[in-house]
């Protein structure tokens, strides 16, 4: 259990940096870094612990990565599902997938060495700010346009691998089904690009995304430029689609963007806490399924849905009970002067 | 104050596709008035009031709201608006208060609620009643109640008009009343209101000015005359509209 415990720490940065050589290294480099400091973090726990699964850095990576998986999906699931569109995620993971197939074909083709992450981004960018204007043309989201366009992607990524099926073939598995173990430096490092993204724009931007999530028509009344944040909002979905693929793979990353904001939307009274539960509940099914794939040697991206729709369930539950409870001797409506008077005169 | 009016439509034309649905339709609201828009259902009331809000552009004439174009218009603030049912998704998990914030949006743009903003969406909240529900989930709120929760939010944004569309629908007669006497408080402060709506009682008990629309306008003047005119019949084609409580 503790093998080479001590010597692992000092072969960590070695083991991060050297499992990449792209042409991208020197951006990430930073990222690189935080990563060592990261795993360097997690072998001391193993060691102070003794838990198991802490002692390989690949784990250290997974985890990572599922960690900001539970803050980015559930942070832009929520504006998606109060807005009845938890579908678009299915929609962009299936162009990522498109997108994923491009970029091996590129690397089989041209020998470029970049991750098809990176690929998977472009295309399911170009996807979603696709699907954002056709709806802004038709004046609505429609699920037609939105299944013709998860079709497309699936279509056109089985297309391209089967293409090449000889080299390519390898590996497709880890995209659709998601994998712990081949968390790469480099994908771990993109997916931490991603995550700064995501959270530094939803935080910038969470008035507006609120108003034209709760109110379309009145957030434009005010000034808002609605089809701009929408603009936004779907390409943030493609960033958090293909970066939480690498664990959760093609089939299952919509989930994550859906179940734990449900969860939350039973237990929560305002707007505020539903972001905080939906992010502690993904969280929760993210730990607990990426240990329990481990132990059990069974699929993460699986596992971790299960336990979140476990969690969903359990919040279900808990959300009746809160009302049962809330035996609500309802207030009056404060009379309009009275009040008006009182308050308006500090 | 400036001189022109609140809201100012010059010949305004617009159609969905090659028919209009707002033809030659020219409408001036000052400071400080109170007028509402009847007409029966597909009269272009909605599209109207859209086209004052600078949500559609006129395909002919020119729509101005404080003296500016009205799709240009940015000063989101000074605009309050109340649909006849917020779109927001039933399950949303939102409270009272949290609604009545963004009214206060427009202001701080990225930044956040200063106190002096907080402060004034507790007084939006206590000038409509509603302080001891704020933190309640808005879709635990009856009809009135939550229409009320959106005027608080105009007012939080220091409105000075005040934009409703049949603002009553599905709101229970008691609450109803109680709906216009909070409207006319407000346009005793000073606030003007444009009020779209299908309830001609209501029309006829509280608002001054009466616009009365069908795809063309029909009827502008003061209440007491719309209800003695024929403009009823030619707008609605029937006499007999207002026949019960006249």
């Amino acid at each position: 259990m503790t093998t080479a415990a001590g010597a692992v720490p000092s072969a960590t940065v070695q083991s991060v940096l050297s499992q990449s050589s792209s042409p991208l290294d020197p951006v990430l480099a930073p990222f690189y870094w935080l990563l060592s400091l990261w795993s360097e973090f997690l072998f001391g726990v193993h060691e102070a612990t003794g838990i198991e699964l802490l002692q390989y850095a690949f784990m250290h990576r997974a985890i990572l990565v599922g960690l900001c998986i539970g803050v980015m999906a559930p942070l832009i699931g929520t504006f998606l599902v109060h807005r009845q569109l938890a579908l678009i995620g299915d929609a962009l993971a299936h162009t990522a997938f498109a997108g994923v197939a491009i970029g091996l074909f590129l690397n089989a083709v041209l020998n470029l060495g970049v991750s098809p992450y990176l690929t998977a981004v472009i295309v399911a960018v170009v996807a979603a700010l696709l699907i954002e204007l056709i709806s802004e043309a038709t004046g609505a989201y429609n699920d037609v346009s939105m299944a013709i366009v998860l079709s497309t992607g699936f279509a056109l990524g089985t297309v391209l691998i089967s293409l090449n099926a000889g080299g390519l073939a390898v590996g497709i598995n880890q995209y659709l089904f998601g994998n712990l173990s081949t968390v790469s430096a480099e994908n771990a490092a993109i997916l931490l690009v991603l995550f700064a993204v995501i959270v530094g724009t939803v935080a910038l931007t969470r008035n507006q995304l609120l108003y034209v999530t709760f109110d379309e028509t009145a957030a434009a009344v005010a000034g808002i430029d609605v089809n701009w944040y929408n603009r936004v909002m779907v390409m943030l979905t493609a960033l958090v689609v293909v970066g939480a693929m690498q664990i959760m793979g093609v089939i299952l990353v919509a989930a994550m963007l859906v179940v734990p904001v449900a969860g939350a939307a039973q237990v929560s009274r305002s707007f505020g806490e539903s972001l905080l539960v939906s992010v502690v509940l993904a969280e929760l099914a993210v730990t607990l399924g990426i240990a329990a794939s481990y132990y059990g040697e069974a699929t993460a991206g699986g596992v971790i849905v299960l336990v979140a729709v476990g969690i969903y369930v359990a919040s279900v539950a808990v959300g009746k009970a809160q009302d049962r409870r809330r035996t609500d001797a309802t207030p009056e409506v404060g009379s309009i002067d009275e009040t008006e008077h009182s308050t308006s005169s500090d | 104050m400036t001189d022109a009016p609140v809201i100012e439509l010059s010949d305004v034309t617009f159609g969905y596709t090659a028919t209009p649905v707002i033809e030659d339709v020219s409408l001036a609201v000052d400071a400080g008035e109170y007028v509402a828009v009847v007409g029966p259902n597909g009269s272009g009331k909605s599209t109207l009031m859209e086209l004052v809000l600078g949500l559609l552009r006129p395909d002919a004439g020119t729509a101005e709201l404080f003296g500016e174009a009205a799709t240009a218009f940015d000063d989101g603030g000074r605009l309050g608006y109340v649909a006849q049912q917020a779109s927001a998704s039933k399950e949303m998990p939102i409270t009272v208060r949290e609604v009545v914030r963004m009214g206060r949006y427009p202001h701080v743009g990225f930044g956040r609620l200063s106190a002096a903003d907080e402060a004034a969406v507790e007084r939006a909240l206590a000038t409509v009643g509603m302080s001891a529900f704020a933190n309640r989930r808005i879709t635990e709120l009856s009809g009135g109640q939550r229409q009320r929760a959106f005027i608080a939010r105009a007012l939080a944004g220091d409105a000075d008009l005040l934009v409703l569309d049949e603002p009553t629908v599905g709101v229970d007669a008691e609450s109803v009343d109680a709906f216009y006497d909070l409207l006319e408080t407000l346009h005793d402060d000073g606030i003007t209101v444009l009020l779209i709506e299908h309830d001609l009682h209501a029309v006829a008990e509280h608002v001054d000015r009466v616009v009365c629309l069908n795809r063309e306008v029909y009827f502008d003047g003061p209440t007491s005359e719309f209800v003695e005119s024929d403009a009823l019949a030619r707008t609605f084609g029937t006499a007999a509209v207002l026949g019960e409580s006249a």
